[in-house]
């Protein structure tokens, strides 16, 4: 058993342009078996991209990209018969009934279980007379997800699958799905805006900004790391030059450092360097989004 | 309060689409141009419009039109997005916002039919014929305005609209034919005539107003109980048995592509043999029909394939998006899928023209005309040859349908699978050649019309030149189609088309004609072969490229 094996996803130095735009710039990135792996970023951050590539929609203009050790633009019945997806804007054939649809998955997947999908749909309060034509975006989000596990793939790919549905059905589904998949070892792959949602549920964190991975770890690592210190120092602080922050923000000779970093060895270099602390606290995974991206986009308000 | 709510209406139709008001006026003096310099050199054919292509050219302008003043954004989504929603929260009342939209695009359509009839074209009509022209399209555009307003179910939608457009047309060859009874006959064209525009005037009133009092989905849930019993699902059809992925994926583009054009070729062969009510078939001269009913099927037949095919505007459905790539099947799965559709819903549409032909030759009393061009043939010919030189004639015209529809499509996806931002302009210049090369070989075949075997003998380079620049394509995407697999498929295709090419070849050596046109035509035939067996190179390519960009 190599490597590969033990990841389902094995994207390497993977580069994708637009263009002038880099919309990808040399991402690596294993997804290891039964594991619920999130991605978040901002708009345009290059998440849909990196999934396209996955689902074998974009080639790889360089580095590689290998789904179950395979190349998904060479083999995409192979690949694609093991992965289920589910867009942020599923453009299923509308004339169709549920009934009709699931009818229409289940010949293109060999383990597509029957009694399953019914019970999924149940689940999720659909009537598979209904035509996808007539349901709310959300209801049309359900037939999807239904959909993308009745053949209980060993990838579940979620791409903003929560933008169409109500907050209730939104947490019960979701999190019923991912727990369902991951104890029969399978891999889920989860892009979101919604950050509680993915702090709630996934293992290993990929944060994108600008094509480019900023930070790769697991959850735990991710929520015991990011913190917030508020110190008062006089004069300048070369912040920048200090280990694991990413951002600051000066307001009256205070200052507000975000990090990731082990927070007693970080304290312990700012009171070595004439630094009061006046405050340390843990950040939420939403906090930390906010502090990341802030970095990027207001460059002004940086001291 | 009336006089500005009627200049803000106005304002936006024609701001929102100037951009095709301007196109349409601007394709008059441009075609008046064109054709001038055209025709210049074309004994017999005066510069003016007085043509059945200067006449398409005006009922295609005029549509357009039409298109624009039906409230329908033909930026953003086809016949089912009437624009401007939002015009219905003005303070205005309503049948202000149903009728300005009507009368400005009643007034400006019908100012320009009749400028084009009376100035540009050299059509001899009087000025109620002229009139019933304007009345006629006009009401078609107040048709597709009412179709927009979501009043029917949106299966129901289309068929209707294809159904009052052909009664349309119908109505008025028959009202304004010169024999009184061609068709359906005059009175009956009049009434249908009357009926259709003041139905399309009354059916667009009520939509707006019923959209504005969003009773529209009312209507249309009452149209469904009307259709299918109440209590009853609406859609419990039992389900296909889909054993494959290749079997979902046929079943899926019949339902979705596949029935359009059958349909269509349904809706139109029926209104020869509905007039047969009338009786008015039977006086017809049933060349004239059948001829019409070809040229429909082989002028609409491209057009509608590689249209309803790729577009979602036109069908609103899905096309090479996100779920039908992500289908788990291989591109040579997914392109093959797509090719036999095409072929299976081509050949059916064919064989209901056939049908409908065999029936108006049985049926009608007029076959003169039919009979005196086999005579004539069968004296040069000798009864064999003609049979054998008729099929010939039918399976080429047919073949170069085909060849034309399925390239159309191959086209359509190859402008869906390439950055259109990037290579727009390169495309765009090469549908202008091309289209110039295809008027340059309708010129020569125009001018050549009485010795069309000595202007394919001297002409061959217009037939081979595509051919050659097709293959060169062809040999360009090369690499990328060594990674299809489906070489078997295509071996046993190309064995079919050498079959076929070899016995029209065998065919065409019995026929008793001078070596320089057997030549010729046998040029032509294998020409012929290379064109239609080109998709089949193409599509998988195509699919492949815009599957993974």
């Amino acid at each position: 058993m190599n490597s590969t094996d033990n990841n389902v996803v094995d994207i390497r130095h993977l580069t994708r342009r637009f263009n002038d735009k880099a919309a990808l710039q040399d991402v690596t990135v294993r997804i290891p078996r039964g594991q619920v792996f999130g991605i978040v970023g901002e708009n345009g951050a290059g998440k849909t991209t990196l999934i396209k590539h996955i689902l074998g929609l974009y080639r790889a203009q360089h580095g590689s990209v290998s789904v179950f050790g395979m190349d998904p633009v060479k083999h995409p019945k192979e690949v694609l018969s093991r992965i289920g997806y589910l867009s942020e804007q599923p453009d299923f054939p509308e004339w169709m009934t549920i009934a009709q649809f699931m009818n229409y998955m289940a010949a293109f997947y060999p383990n597509w279980d029957r009694q399953y999908a019914a019970q999924l749909l149940e689940m999720a309060s659909l009537d598979a007379r209904k035509k996808i034509r007539e349901l709310s975006k959300g209801q049309q989000a359900r037939v999807g997800l239904c959909a993308a596990q009745a053949h209980r793939p060993e990838l579940l790919v979620l791409d903003e699958p929560s933008s169409g549905l109500d907050p209730v059905a939104r947490r019960e589904i979701l999190a019923a799905v991912i727990r369902t998949v991951v104890h029969e070892g399978r891999s889920v792959l989860l892009s979101s805006h919604l950050l509680e949602e993915v702090e709630r549920v996934c293992d290993h964190l990929l944060f994108f900004s600008n094509g480019e991975v900023l930070l790769s770890d697991s959850m735990e690592a991710v929520l015991d790391r990011h913190y917030q210190i508020t110190l008062r120092r006089p004069g300048q602080l070369e912040w920048q030059a200090l280990p694991g922050v990413f951002n600051a923000v000066a307001d009256n000779g205070e200052w507000q450092l975000f990090c990731f970093a082990d927070i007693d060895q970080l304290t312990g270099l700012l009171q070595l360097q004439g630094a009061q602390i006046l405050d340390t606290r843990r950040l939420s995974l939403n906090e930390a989004f906010l502090a990341r991206s802030s970095q990027r986009h207001t460059p002004g308000r940086i001291a | 309060m009336y006089a500005s709510a009627i200049r803000a209406l106005v304002g936006e139709i024609f701001g929102k689409n100037r951009a095709a008001i301007v196109g349409a006026a601007a394709v008059t003096p441009a075609a008046w141009m064109i054709a001038k310099a055209y025709l210049r050199h074309v004994p017999g054919i005066e510069p003016n419009f007085a043509t059945p292509l200067g006449f398409l050219l005006l009922v295609v302008i005029a549509m357009q039109l039409g298109s624009v003043f039906a409230y329908v954004d033909l930026t953003a989504g086809g016949s089912g997005s009437g624009f401007p929603r939002h015009i219905l929260l003005l303070p205005a009342p309503t049948w202000l916002l149903a009728l300005v939209p009507i009368i400005a695009g009643s007034l400006f359509i019908a100012a320009f039919v009749l400028l084009w009839l009376r100035f540009v074209s050299g059509v001899q009509l009087d000025w109620t014929q002229q009139l019933a022209l304007t009345v006629a399209i006009t009401a078609v555009m107040c048709w597709i305005q009412a179709m927009s307003w979501e009043l029917l179910p949106r299966s129901m939608r289309i068929v209707a609209l294809l159904v009052v457009v052909i009664a349309t047309i119908v109505s008025v060859i028959s009202a304004l034919a010169n024999e009184p009874d061609f068709l359906l006959g005059r009175r009956a064209g009049q009434i249908g005539l009357v009926l259709t525009s003041s139905g399309g005037y009354g059916f667009a009133y009520l939509a707006v107003i019923r959209a504005r009092r969003s009773e529209t989905l009312a209507l249309n849930a009452s149209l469904k109980r009307l259709f299918f019993s109440p209590g009853q699902p609406l859609h419990a059809v039992p389900l296909p048995t889909l054993s494959t992925a290749v079997a979902a994926q046929n079943w899926f583009e019949w339902r979705v592509y596949g029935r359009i054009l059958p349909l269509f070729m349904t809706i139109i062969g029926a209104f020869p043999l509905a007039s047969l009510a009338f009786d008015g078939m039977r006086r017809a001269p049933s060349i004239a029909l059948s001829t019409m009913l070809l040229l429909v099927f082989y002028l609409m037949v491209s057009p509608m394939m590689g249209a309803a095919y790729i577009s979602k505007d036109w069908t609103r459905r899905v096309q090479m998006g996100t779920f039908a790539a992500t289908r788990p099947l291989s591109d040579s799965e997914l392109a093959f899928a797509k090719l036999r559709l095409a072929i299976k819903s081509y050949a059916l549409s064919l064989l209901i023209v056939c049908a409908v032909i065999v029936v108006i030759i049985l049926a009608s009393r007029n076959n003169v005309a039919l009979l005196a061009l086999w005579s004539r043939l069968t004296q040069r010919l000798g009864t064999t040859g003609s049979y054998l030189s008729l099929m010939l004639l039918f399976a080429a015209i047919t073949a170069a349908s085909w060849a034309a529809s399925a390239l159309f499509m191959s086209l359509q996806l190859f402008y869906e699978a390439v950055d259109r931002k990037k290579h727009g302009w390169k495309i765009s210049l090469a549908m202008v050649t091309l289209f110039g090369l295809l008027l340059m070989l309708a010129r020569r075949a125009y001018v050549a019309r009485d010795s069309a075997l000595q202007w394919l003998h001297a002409a061959r380079a217009e037939v081979i030149i595509p051919v050659i620049v097709l293959t060169g394509i062809a040999l360009y995407l090369l690499p990328p189609f060594r990674r299809v697999a489906a070489l078997s498929t295509l071996r046993a295709l190309a064995v079919g088309f050498l079959t076929v090419t070899v016995l029209g070849l065998i065919g065409l050596s019995q026929l008793r004609l001078p070596f320089g046109y057997r030549w010729a035509l046998s040029s032509g035939l294998v020409s012929l072969a290379l064109v239609t067996f080109m998709p089949f190179l193409l599509v998988p390519i195509l699919v492949r490229m815009s599957r993974h960009r």
